[in-house]
């Protein structure tokens, strides 16, 4: 099989779990795709090595973690001057949205989003998720903590999602 | 419901990706391509530019004043037959009018010869160094040859070979190859003189009575009645 087959194989067999996490993580799936893009793109580059690797799929879980994180941080995302006050939605109004786990989500930083989306969605142990954030697992832990305990406090008992 | 059901079903009907996998992979062979031709370009340029500033003279003398002194690099003249990538443009493909028979390692040595006394007699504060290096190219079907010296590192270059066209004819072909307002002809000492400038370039193309085309052009230093001087000079002939 040649490099490119093995890529190509690969990215068809992964390629909607990375949409998917990009998606957890983000929020939108327009994002999602870029993000997805930029780590298949990173992906190619180094695939020679990446092959090789005993677990590639934590490389691009990593890679995607990394990928949203630098997102997070760019100049457009931060606060702008503007002369008109948005628009937002009525809090506490929106029966659905309140139940909207993507909602809840994105009332998370973004390292204890995830968190939760590593432990949760992807299924990974605290120690493989502390590996692909770069953290203690102490630090995985209290931040689920704190993630988990944000979500409560967005919901009632008895709404679908109390955990 | 759990948060991980809650996370399946939230990412349960995706809409279709935009992700297209051939195309990221044209667009990073490309982007690949495209560094190493920058790379290799790049570190070309860096052991042409050594090589160059290997091969100056070590101890050239400056003539005092001398805006631009011609330095002469110390190459050997190459063999005839190679192509030289100091084509102008004056070349079209046609054999010249009278044929060349002198032999062209001969004639660009005599030629280098001649250009050397010119340049002295133009430029009596530089000193030149002969052996000026020319550029030989055959002309088609072997109706001479087209010989090209380049002084002061590139700041002067003096082509020369058989004309394809006639005196008569000089001024249409001036007409088809430069249509700017900055190009002009004029006559000296009876022979049709083509003279065109650019901003820090100037070109002057000369007609010889006995067919010769001497083509002189001065990136800075020189001034255009010295390249015209040059251009007319008798001694600058396929014809001896």
């Amino acid at each position: 099989m040649t490099t490119e087959q093995a890529y190509r194989e690969y990215v068809g067999a992964n390629l909607d779990r990375l949409r998917r996490t990009a998606y957890l993580l983000c929020g939108d799936w327009h994002l999602a795709d870029d993000l997805t893009s930029t780590v298949l793109v990173k992906l190619l580059r180094h695939w020679k090595r990446a092959s090789e690797m005993e677990h590639l799929d934590a490389y691009t879980r990593r890679m995607l973690l990394s990928a949203w994180l630098d997102e997070r941080r760019r100049p457009w995302r931060r606060e702008s001057f503007t002369d008109r006050l948005p628009e937002r939605p009525a809090a506490g109004l929106d029966t659905d949205q309140r139940l909207d786990v993507l909602s809840l989500l994105a009332r998370l930083p973004p390292r204890r989003r995830a968190v939760l989306v590593l432990r949760y969605f992807c299924d990974l142990s605290v120690a493989e998720t502390a590996q692909a954030l770069g953290c203690s697992e102490g630090t995985v832990k209290s931040h689920a903590a704190r993630a988990l305990e944000t979500l409560r406090a967005g919901l009632k008992e008895g709404d679908p999602l109390w955990i | 419901m759990d948060l991980t059901q809650a996370m399946l079903a939230a990412t349960d009907n995706p809409p279709p990706t935009s992700i297209d996998i051939d195309r990221l992979m044209t667009g990073e062979r490309r982007r690949t391509h495209r560094l190493y031709a920058v790379t290799g370009t790049a570190l070309a340029a860096v052991l042409v530019g050594g090589i160059v500033v290997a091969q100056q003279p070590a101890g050239h003398v400056e003539a005092p004043g001398a805006a631009h002194p011609p330095a002469v690099a110390s190459e050997e003249p190459p063999s005839c037959g190679i192509s030289t990538q100091m084509d102008d443009g004056l070349l079209s493909g046609k054999p010249p009018l009278r044929p060349v028979t002198e032999s062209c390692f001969v004639g660009a040595g005599r030629l280098g010869d001649a250009l050397t006394t010119v340049l002295s007699d133009q430029l009596p504060d530089t000193t030149i160094t002969p052996p000026l290096p020319a550029e030989i190219a055959k002309l088609v079907a072997g109706d001479g040859y087209f010989t090209a010296f380049r002084v002061a590192g590139g700041d002067l270059e003096v082509r020369l070979r058989g004309s394809e066209t006639t005196t008569a004819g000089f001024d249409a072909w001036r007409a088809s190859r430069c249509l700017q307002a900055t190009c002009r002809v004029e006559q000296h000492d009876g022979q049709p003189v083509l003279i065109r400038t650019s901003t820090g370039t100037v070109e002057v193309v000369a007609l010889h009575a006995d067919g010769t085309m001497v083509s002189a052009l001065a990136r800075g230093g020189l001034v255009e009645q010295q390249l015209v001087s040059i251009a007319v000079a008798p001694a600058l002939t396929v014809y001896p």
